[in-house]
């Protein structure tokens, strides 16, 4: 069966149960479209050429630009490019049901400028994914892109947005400095809370202020670059607990995107063993770090990091309670990518449908228990 | 069942004093206390058990000997002196250092009393590779320096080549290299990849966490491939960060080692008998059940080290171990990793000097 003839036999089918919540796909513009919604402010960033900005290069790089590579569009076409294209490979194929997309893109060193950026990506993504045509089938969620080192322009883009529909979550970038636990972002996570939307915070590894700033000096290459990427995350969930973030928004939810997760269960230890030994330093933080990692904060599966001997992993997953903390993930179209019918062999059975599906509709607003139903799709299991 | 601490900091009981042990043109010159501005400890640095009135606490050889070996019962301790921040001018980085260096083997070394269950550490500038490796040649062969210490602190990762003569040292002598946080101020990085945080549990938490940028660099910069013999211990504690991080440099590293032929086997394969951790107070998961499985998964029971960090406010008792540790595991931790790593198993066994060791 070709796509067109699902697409057609879409219409008038019944509902089908949502499976799989995938909490991070990448869509990017088609060249051009984004600065047909710039904002003024936002043309700084747009002033001059640019050629490939790559630094911390995967492999293959010069083939495969760190995407699947199945995934370019054929007759040209970056993958994430084509709403149609990614709602083929992955929901018809991998059966990721709902795609929460997260689109990441050029960035500028000024807050404002970023924040007009932000204003263009939102209006794109609403007008070319969200929209009738190209979501038909109801299964992309929409994230309300915002620029954190502007924290007021961020909470003005959020009032904007939040009563979208498909909109599901707040996205930011990881990297700008100080960590969350400054005051000067408590109007961003007043925002977050006020709406009820999760703040969703992802890698962007651009420069100087959007990369993070290894306090002992720069990896070399991809793989000790992005492993301990996962610091930055660390740092943040430590700088959110130990500066009371969640004391002052107790309802507050956040979601670290591609920051792998196994070191959460070490770390988790490590926090309560502090915490224990220096209550009185930090008397605004009640409660032992731990609990606010389980009620709060969330993490992706993809990059699923695994031991020769998966046992382990089974253990750590039960150790750190994963049904509580963990939502699916798949990150296309990247060369990273994970299968949902593959994530699910390493994951205990009885948390399957709490990380596959469960925690995601709990987490984010506006994701559906139930989606139009594609014949042919792919049932994740 | 013999203990070896195999992290206890000394210092110069003062200024005047540590001054009298430079030369000029560094003895006249300014430099930190040990004391940490920004990131020192609400309350003060140290148990107040390992203070007294008018010492500076790990500063008194018997004081402290009594204290640990007969008032907690350690055999052997391996002293590692804390010095003064990094330097930005070299020269004098080094010269600090060696006057520790001098003050280590004099006072505590070579105690007429204690001097036997004593072992210590070169401390080294990375920053100034000459100096260094004079002063490694200096005391390479003095019968009681086992290892060689280093800041965890630095501007550049330690698998990058300028450090390589360093491990090429270390490697020919013999001796391990501990990387452990350097204390008093200087020019050092902001203590997170976000920048200087707000309260001292958060620095406290995230410090260690740094030997994880360069294990991994060293990792695929091959420094374990082109030196055999090197071994490295991370010395703050947090060794459990390694089990999550290399199942992560094993997984996402593998496609990656195209770009980097000088290591070329899986990154978790060059942790044995290369990466060993000081085991302190806040490491593992406490007094639970899974603490026996964690402390053996990625070959931990044969990494870590008990170290108490004293006179430090986390002094660890080795009192308090998890419980559900097997006697194997207990042991390893206690000693029999630290022996073997230093080479003290006959020391240990009561051969030669042990027999006269006089309980204070």
């Amino acid at each position: 069966m070709t796509f067109s003839e699902i697409r057609e036999r879409a219409a008038g089918t019944g509902q089908a149960p949502v499976r799989v919540v995938d909490s991070d796909v990448h869509p990017v513009p088609k060249p051009g479209m984004l600065v047909e919604y710039l904002p003024e402010a936002g043309r700084k960033a747009f002033d001059h050429k640019i050629g490939d900005t790559i630094f911390y290069d995967a492999p293959d790089y010069a083939h495969a630009k760190a995407m699947r590579v199945d995934a370019f569009v054929p007759g040209g076409g970056f993958p994430g490019s084509d709403p149609d294209l990614a709602f083929r490979q992955l929901v018809v194929e991998a059966g990721s049901d709902v795609g929460i997309l997260e689109p990441g893109g050029r960035s500028h060193f000024l807050p404002e400028v970023n924040s007009a950026i932000m204003t263009a990506v939102n209006h794109w993504i609403d007008n070319h994914w969200l929209d009738k045509t190209n979501n038909w089938h109801g299964r992309w969620r929409g994230s309300i892109c915002a620029s954190i080192d502007d924290p007021r322009g961020t909470a003005r883009e959020i009032e904007y947005w939040a009563g979208h529909p498909y909109m599901s979550q707040i996205l930011i970038k990881a990297e700008p400095r100080p960590a969350w636990g400054d005051p000067k972002y408590d109007p961003v996570w007043a925002a977050a809370v006020k709406h009820d939307l999760p703040v969703s915070c992802h890698l962007s590894r651009s420069r100087h202020e959007e990369l993070p700033m290894p306090p002992v000096g720069f990896p070399s290459y991809n793989h000790d670059f992005m492993v301990t990427y996962s610091l930055l995350a660390a740092n943040q969930v430590q700088s959110l607990i130990f500066d009371g973030v969640f004391e002052r928004f107790p309802t507050l939810k956040i979601i670290l995107v591609e920051h792998a997760f196994t070191w959460i269960l070490p770390l988790m230890w490590r926090m309560d063993a502090v915490w224990a030994a220096r209550k009185s330093d930090v008397p605004h933080v009640r409660r032992k770090p731990s609990d606010y990692v389980k009620d709060h904060i969330w993490f992706t599966t993809q990059p699923l990091d695994y031991p020769e001997d998966k046992l382990e992993l089974t253990n750590a997953l039960e150790w750190m309670e994963a049904d509580k903390i963990l939502l699916f993930s798949s990150d296309y179209p990247h060369w990273t990518f994970d299968d949902p019918r593959w994530v699910i062999k390493h994951i205990p059975e009885r948390m399957r449908t709490a990380i596959m599906r469960d925690n995601g509709i709990a987490v984010y607003k506006n994701v559906p228990q139930t989606v139009p139903a594609i014949e042919g799709q792919t049932i994740a299991y | 069942m013999p203990i070896i601490d195999a992290s206890v900091h000394v210092f110069f009981p003062g200024n005047g004093d540590l001054r009298g042990f430079m030369h000029e043109p560094y003895k006249s010159r300014g430099f930190p206390d040990y004391e940490m501005d920004w990131y020192g400890a609400p309350g003060g640095e140290y148990v107040t058990w390992a203070q007294r009135d008018g010492m500076y606490p790990g500063s008194d050889p018997d004081f402290t000997a009594r204290q640990l070996f007969s008032e907690r019962k350690i055999d052997l301790a391996i002293l590692h002196p804390m010095t003064r921040g990094m330097m930005p001018d070299r020269h004098l980085g080094t010269a600090l250092a060696a006057a520790h260096n001098e003050m280590l083997a004099r006072r505590w070394l070579e105690h007429d009393t204690y001097g036997e269950r004593f072992r210590g550490t070169i401390r080294v500038v990375p920053d100034d590779i000459d100096g260094a490796l004079k002063e490694i040649e200096r005391w390479k062969d003095h019968p009681r320096m086992v290892q060689i210490g280093i800041p965890l602190q630095s501007h550049a990762l330690y698998g990058k080549p300028q450090f390589w003569p360093l491990w090429e040292a270390a490697a020919d002598a013999g001796l391990p290299v501990a990387v452990h946080t350097e204390v008093g101020s200087g020019i050092d990085n902001a203590p997170t990849p976000s920048g200087v945080p707000r309260t001292y549990p958060h620095y406290f938490t995230f410090m260690a966490l740094n030997y994880v940028y360069h294990l991994m660099n060293m990792i695929a910069e091959g420094v374990f491939e082109r030196y055999r013999d090197l071994r490295i211990v991370f010395a703050d504690g947090a060794g459990d960060m390694v089990t999550p991080f290399i199942w992560r440099m094993d997984t996402f590293g593998r496609p990656h080692l195209e770009q980097t032929p000088w290591a070329p086997e899986m990154p978790g394969d060059y942790l044995p008998g290369h990466v060993y951790f000081i085991h302190g107070s806040m490491d593992g998961p406490g007094d639970r059940p899974e603490a026996s499985e964690w402390l053996r998964m990625t070959g931990k029971e044969d990494m870590v080290m008990f170290g108490s960090s004293y006179p430090h406010w986390h002094a660890a008792d080795h009192r308090e171990l998890p419980s559900a540790w097997t006697g194997e595991q207990r042991e390893k931790v206690l000693s029999g990793n630290a022996a073997k790593l230093y080479g003290l198993q006959d020391a240990l066994t009561g051969g030669g000097s042990r027999k006269q060791v006089t309980h204070p």
